[in-house]
C-alpha cells in the first residue's frame, strides 16, 4: 500500500526494494531496510529526548547519508524538519532557527557550533544528535553521537503521524533580510512525490545524483520521490558540485541514470566536466529547473550527452513543481524553451492586472492551485493571505509573482518575475534584502543590487557613502558575505557619489540595475 | 625563498583575499577549502584561471578534480607535475 506520510516512506521503500543500493554514500552504501532501520533508531533517539510531534527539528549537515536518515528520522518522530545551510553565515543560520523555534538539531558537531544555533539562549533545545567531536558544544544541551548506539535509546514508540500534519519548513530569502519559512504537509509533500516519479518515470532502476543542497528546495526529488519509486540516490557532496570533473567521473563510476539539477552546473559540467573521457552509457535523462538554460549551452550539452532525454521542470518551492516539458530535441539557436504543460492534478491561471483571466498568447501573473502546495508561510499570516486568491466557485490559487503566457497548445511560457525577486544558480534572492545587508554597514547611506551581467550567476551592486564615509570593496564584501547566503554576495561593487531619481524623488533602481547588469564585460 | 614557497604564500593570499567565502579563516596551505565551504564554484574557477595566468601553464579540464584543488599544498603539486611533464 502506498504510504499516506513521510514518516512511512523508507519503511515504504524497503519493503518495494528489500535488496540492492538505495542511498550509495560518499563512503559506505545502504539498502532501503539498513535505512530504515537507522531512521528507526534516530527517529526514537527523538521522542526519547522529549521531541514531541509538531516540533522544529533543524538538519544541518552537509550531504551525506547521515543527512538523507536525519531528515526521515524527523519525520518518524512527528516533528517538522528544517533544512539549514551548513555553509550558510552564522547570522543567517541564527535568524532561521530562531524563527522556526527550533527545539533539536540534528548534525556534524563542528558545522552546529559554527552556526551559532545551541548557544540562542531564548531557544528550548532538548537535544543535539551529532557526528564527530561531540564533546565541544554548549553544556546545558544533551548531546548523543549518533555513531554511538550506546546514547541512542531505542524503545521509545514513534508516535502516529497523519497526512495533514505539518511535515517540513523550507527558507528562502525575505525582501527585508528576515527568512521566510515554506511549510509542506506529509499531504502535499507526498502528491509532489507522486507527480515527480510519475513525470519522470522513475524505477527501481533509476540511480539518481542530484546537484543540489538540502535546504534547497529541490532536494526533494531525491528525499521523497526517490524512496516512493525505490530508486536508489548516489550521493555528491558540495565539493563533487564545484568539480565538475569530479562530479562525472564519479556519476560515470556509478552508473547514474538520471541528474537533476540547475542550468548554472550543468553548464559548468558541460565546460569543465571532461565529458568526452567519461561513460556516460546508463544516463538517460536530464532534468533541470530552478531558472532558464541559456539556449547555446543547453544545446551543448544536448550534443555532448547524445540519446539523453532533457526535461525542463517549474515549479516555485511553495508548490514544488506546475508544469514539466519533455525536450523533443535541441531548442534551435536563440529559441527560448518553454516550462511545458501543467502536471496532472495542477491548475494553472493566467491573469491580468485586475486578476481577470487572459487569453491564450497574453502574458499574465500566474496563479496555480494543486495538491502540492504548501500550506502556509510559517509565522506571517499576512503574507500567506497576500499570497492567496480564493474564487466564488472552484479552488483556491497560489499566487507566484512570476510572468507567464500560455500558448494555443496548453503549453506554458516563463517570463520572469513581477517583483525584485531574482534566480541565481537556481536560489531566490530577494535583492531589498541584499541592499538592507549593505545599508546596514555604518558607512553606507544607499544601496542597489541586481544581477551582474546579462545571463547572470552573480551580484553586482551599487552603493552611495555616508558622508565623509570611507570603505574598502573587499571589506563590504566581507561584511555582505557575514550577513547573506554566499550567492547573495556580490561579486562586484561600485561607489558613487549619488544615485539617480526617479521625478518623484525615489532612487531610480530600474536605471541602476540596467547598468548594472551592463558594466559585466563579456567573457 | 625558493620560487615555490614564494607561490605557495601567493596563492594563499590570493585565495584569501579574492576568493574565500569566510572572511574569519586565514587560509594555510594545508587549509581544506572544500569541504569547509572556504571556496565556491566560481571561486574554484578563479583559482584555475590564476594559476593558468600566473604559472603560463594550461590545466586540462579533468585535472580539475577535489583530489587536485582540496588544498594549496595538492594545487602546488598538481602545478609542479604538471610542469615536469
Amino acid at each position: 500500500m502506498k504510504p499516506a506520510t513521510l514518516a512511512e516512506l523508507v519503511l515504504y521503500a524497503s519493503s518495494i526494494r528489500p535488496a540492492g543500493d538505495a542511498i550509495v554514500g560518499l563512503e559506505e552504501n545502504f539498502t532501503w531496510p539498513e535505512v530504515e532501520e537507522r531512521t528507526r533508531k534516530l527517529g526514537q533517539a527523538l521522542v526519547g529526548h522529549g521531541v514531541a510531534p509538531g516540533d522544529r527539528v533543524a538538519v544541518i549537515r552537509p550531504k551525506g547519508h547521515e543527512s538523507f536518515e536525519a531528515v526521515h528520522a524527523a519525520f518518524r518522530a512527528g516533528a517538522i524538519m528544517v533544512p539549514i545551510d551548513p555553509m550558510a553565515p552564522a547570522a543567517a543560520a541564527k535568524a532561521v532557527a530562531a524563527d522556526a523555534g527550533i527545539s533539536a538539531v540534528i548534525g556534524h558537531a563542528p558545522t552546529i557550533k559554527r552556526s551559532g544555533i545551541p548557544a540562542l539562549d531564548h531557544l528550548d533545545i532538548k537535544v543535539v544528535l551529532s557526528t564527530g567531536n561531540t564533546g565541544a558544544l554548549t553544556d546545558p544541551v544533551p548531546m548523543v553521537d549518533i555513531n554511538s548506539p550506546m546514547e541512542l535509546s531505542h524503545d521509545d514508540d514513534l508516535p502516529h503521524v497523519q497526512p495533514d500534519d505539518p511535515a517540513y519548513l523550507i527558507y528562502t530569502s525575505g525582501s527585508t533580510g528576515v527568512p521566510k519559512g515554506i511549510l509542506h504537509t506529509h499531504r502535499s509533500a507526498l502528491a509532489y512525490a507522486e507527480l515527480a516519479a510519475t513525470e519522470h518515470g522513475l524505477t527501481q532502476e533509476d540511480r539518481l545524483a542530484a546537484m543540489t543542497a538540502l535546504h534547497f528546495d529541490m532536494s526533494t526529488l531525491e528525499l521523497y520521490a526517490v524512496p516512493l519509486a525505490g530508486s536508489a540516490v548516489v550521493q555528491m557532496s558540495e565539493p563533487h558540485l564545484r568539480f565538475p570533473a569530479s562530479f562525472t567521473e564519479r556519476a560515470a563510476t556509478e552508473r547514474t541514470t538520471v541528474w537533476y539539477g540547475i542550468p548554472f552546473l550543468l553548464e559548468q559540467i558541460l565546460t569543465r566536466g571532461a565529458l568526452a573521457d567519461r561513460d556516460m552509457s546508463a544516463l538517460r535523462s536530464v532534468i533541470y529547473g530552478g531558472e532558464v538554460f541559456p539556449t547555446s549551452a543547453l544545446r551543448g550539452l544536448m550534443a555532448a550527452l547524445p540519446g539523453v532525454r532533457f526535461e525542463n521542470v517549474y515549479g516555485p518551492a511553495e508548490v514544488n513543481a506546475c508544469t514539466v516539458h519533455h525536450l523533443p530535441g535541441p531548442p534551435d539557436e536563440g529559441e527560448d524553451v518553454p516550462v511545458g504543460p501543467p502536471c496532472a492534478g495542477v491548475a494553472l491561471l493566467i491573469v491580468d492586472d485586475d486578476e481577470q483571466p487572459v487569453p491564450h498568447g497574453e502574458m499574465g501573473a500566474l496563479w496555480v492551485s494543486a495538491p502540492t502546495r504548501m500550506r502556509q508561510y510559517w509565522n506571517r499570516p499576512d503574507l500567506t493571505e497576500a499570497t492567496r486568491r480564493r474564487r466564488p466557485e472552484g479552488p483556491d490559487w497560489y499566487v507566484t509573482g512570476d510572468l507567464a503566457t500560455r500558448d494555443e497548445h496548453g503549453v506554458i511560457w516563463f517570463h520572469g518575475r513581477r517583483d525584485h525577486q531574482v534566480k541565481l544558480r537556481g536560489i531566490r534572492v530577494e535583492l531589498e534584502g541584499v541592499e538592507s545587508a549593505l545599508t546596514d554597514h555604518p558607512e553606507v547611506l544607499q544601496a542597489v543590487a541586481g544581477p551582474w551581467g546579462a545571463e547572470p550567476g552573480t551580484l553586482a551592486a551599487t552603493v552611495v557613502l555616508s558622508d565623509g564615509g570611507a570603505v574598502d570593496i573587499r571589506s563590504l564584501q566581507k561584511w555582505s558575505a557575514r550577513r547573506l547566503p554566499a550567492v547573495a554576495v556580490p561579486a562586484h561593487l561600485e561607489v558613487l557619489t549619488s544615485l539617480p531619481q526617479t521625478p518623484s524623488g525615489k532612487i531610480d533602481r530600474k536605471s541602476v540595475r540596467a547598468r548594472l547588469a551592463a558594466t559585466k564585460e563579456p567573457e | 625563498m625558493n620560487p615555490v614557497t614564494t607561490f605557495t604564500v601567493a596563492l594563499c593570499e590570493f585565495i584569501d583575499d579574492e576568493v574565500s567565502l569566510d572572511p574569519d579563516t586565514a587560509v594555510e596551505p594545508d587549509t581544506d577549502l572544500l569541504t569547509t565551504g572556504l571556496v565556491d564554484s566560481l571561486g574554484a574557477m578563479e583559482i584555475v584561471h590564476w594559476i593558468e595566468e600566473s604559472q603560463g601553464l594550461h590545466i586540462d579540464p579533468a585535472e580539475v578534480t577535489i583530489e587536485n584543488f582540496q588544498t594549496v599544498d595538492r594545487m602546488i603539486a598538481l602545478v609542479a607535475r604538471l610542469k615536469s611533464q
